[in-house]
């Protein structure tokens, strides 16, 4: 099976050509050219790095690569969780998914100091099912409170109409954000004052109504005063 | 008096010739030398950002003793394209367009560069990379690699990067029975 590979990878002189027709039989040697992992170097950073680039569904899927890489989606420092993404035909595994998305957000060996989360992405449109919608929200609200932990600045949410769908309080405990994105589906209740989410800079708001009684864009702009 | 006066001219205008000089000399760990542009070394590297302020970029190379050759001449070769093309609003802007972006892709020419490389010298780039604080090379190397690992199985990404799976059966099952919704179409 490994026949074509005649050329070592650590050869002197080894052309880009000789190295293309390596890569292309997919024979990709290790950093030591000697075929072993090429990932041994990278600190656990990197790999979060790469699995942050990677849709949810390949970033679960890396985490069965090895041990080395179970831990990567928790040192992500930017992840998307995309419920609808991760099913395209048809919504389903809702527990397992929400434990996937826990163990990147939350995961419970996480060796302190926790990773940095700069940016979260939570699309949860299918999630809030009628026999899952109790749990989704519990979810919701330590998947924000875990973020909030690891510093997440940019955040979007998205949720679909559902009376379980709320905004939980612990996204007021994300002190860190500076962008914020709420996606809210025709949203029963009014929105809850933003104003503890001080070094807001950027806010994109959608689908929801405000509380007749507060002056919530007066609040805003008092608070925060880095929104432009 | 005189002598020792005009000798401290000469050093200080060879001084101040150090510091207009608009390259930086970098050695390989065997002993190769490479020329960067001040200004893109400094601007992409956190690294040799630092060592050009602190004064200890050494004239005759620059000892980087973690990186080889052919490594470095990516990097080196990464910051001369990243000075000669046209600083694009995108970078120049970048504290504004991070945010209405969060995800920026890879420029053309950035894919272009990661694309000619074989794995070996990918990898060996993102050791340089990160060794460096390289923040935005290290972003497309590793998005290239991510690109190299989407929609795979664990099976295949194992096969792709020759990757030892270290897992005992009882994990693997456990791990089949929590993860399976994201390798299989079940």
């Amino acid at each position: 099976m490994r026949t074509k590979h005649l050329i070592p990878n650590n050869v002197a002189g080894l052309t880009y050509a000789a190295r293309d027709f390596a890569i292309r039989e997919g024979y990709g040697g290790g950093g030591d050219g000697g075929g072993g992992d090429p990932f041994e170097g990278f600190p656990d950073a990197v790999l979060g790095l790469i699995v942050s680039k990677l849709p949810f569904r390949s970033a679960v899927a890396a985490s069965a690569i090895s041990r080395r890489w179970r831990g990567a989606v928790a040192a992500a420092p930017a992840l998307d969780i995309d419920f609808a993404a991760a099913f395209p035909a048809a919504p389903r595994r809702r527990a397992a998914f929400a434990a996937a998305a826990t163990a990147a957000l939350a995961p419970r060996s996480a060796t302190p100091p926790p990773h940095p989360l700069y940016r979260l992405r939570l699309a949860l449109e299918g999630l809030f099912d009628q026999a899952f919608a109790a749990s989704a929200a519990d979810h919701l609200a330590s998947w924000l409170a875990a973020a909030a932990a690891r510093g997440v600045e940019r955040l979007e949410l998205r949720l679909p109409r559902s009376r379980l769908a709320v905004i939980p309080p612990s996204l007021f405990a994300c002190t860190s954000l500076t962008s914020l994105t709420l996606h809210l589906d025709h949203y029963a209740l009014p929105l809850p004052s933003l104003t503890p989410l001080a070094r807001l800079s950027r806010l994109h708001l959608a689908s929801f109504s405000l509380n007749g009684d507060d002056d919530f864009f007066g609040d805003l702009f008092s608070n925060c005063q880095e929104l432009r | 008096m005189e002598v020792d006066k005009g000798k401290g001219e000469a050093e200080e205008t060879r001084k101040v010739a150090e510091a207009d000089r608009d390259t930086v000399t970098l050695k390989s760990s065997d002993g190769k030398l490479f020329e960067v542009s001040k200004e893109a070394a400094a601007r992409l590297s956190t690294v040799l950002a630092g060592m050009i302020a602190g004064g200890s970029i050494d004239d005759n190379g620059t000892d980087l003793k973690q990186i080889g050759s052919e490594a470095l001449e990516n990097v080196v070769d990464y910051c001369n394209k990243h000075a000669n093309s046209i600083p694009s609003a995108a970078l120049i802007s970048s504290s504004i367009s991070f945010n209405t972006a969060p995800f920026k892709e890879p420029e053309e020419w950035e894919r272009k560069f990661v694309d000619r490389l074989s794995h070996d010298a990918l990898f060996d780039l993102v050791e340089a990379a990160n060794f460096l604080g390289m923040e935005r090379l290290l972003d497309v190397t590793c998005h290239k690699i991510s690109e190299m690992m989407k929609g795979k199985s664990p099976d295949q990404i194992r096969e792709v990067f020759n990757i030892k799976n270290d897992y005992t059966k009882e994990e693997l099952e456990e791990i089949r029975q929590e993860l399976a919704w994201a390798f299989y179409d079940d």
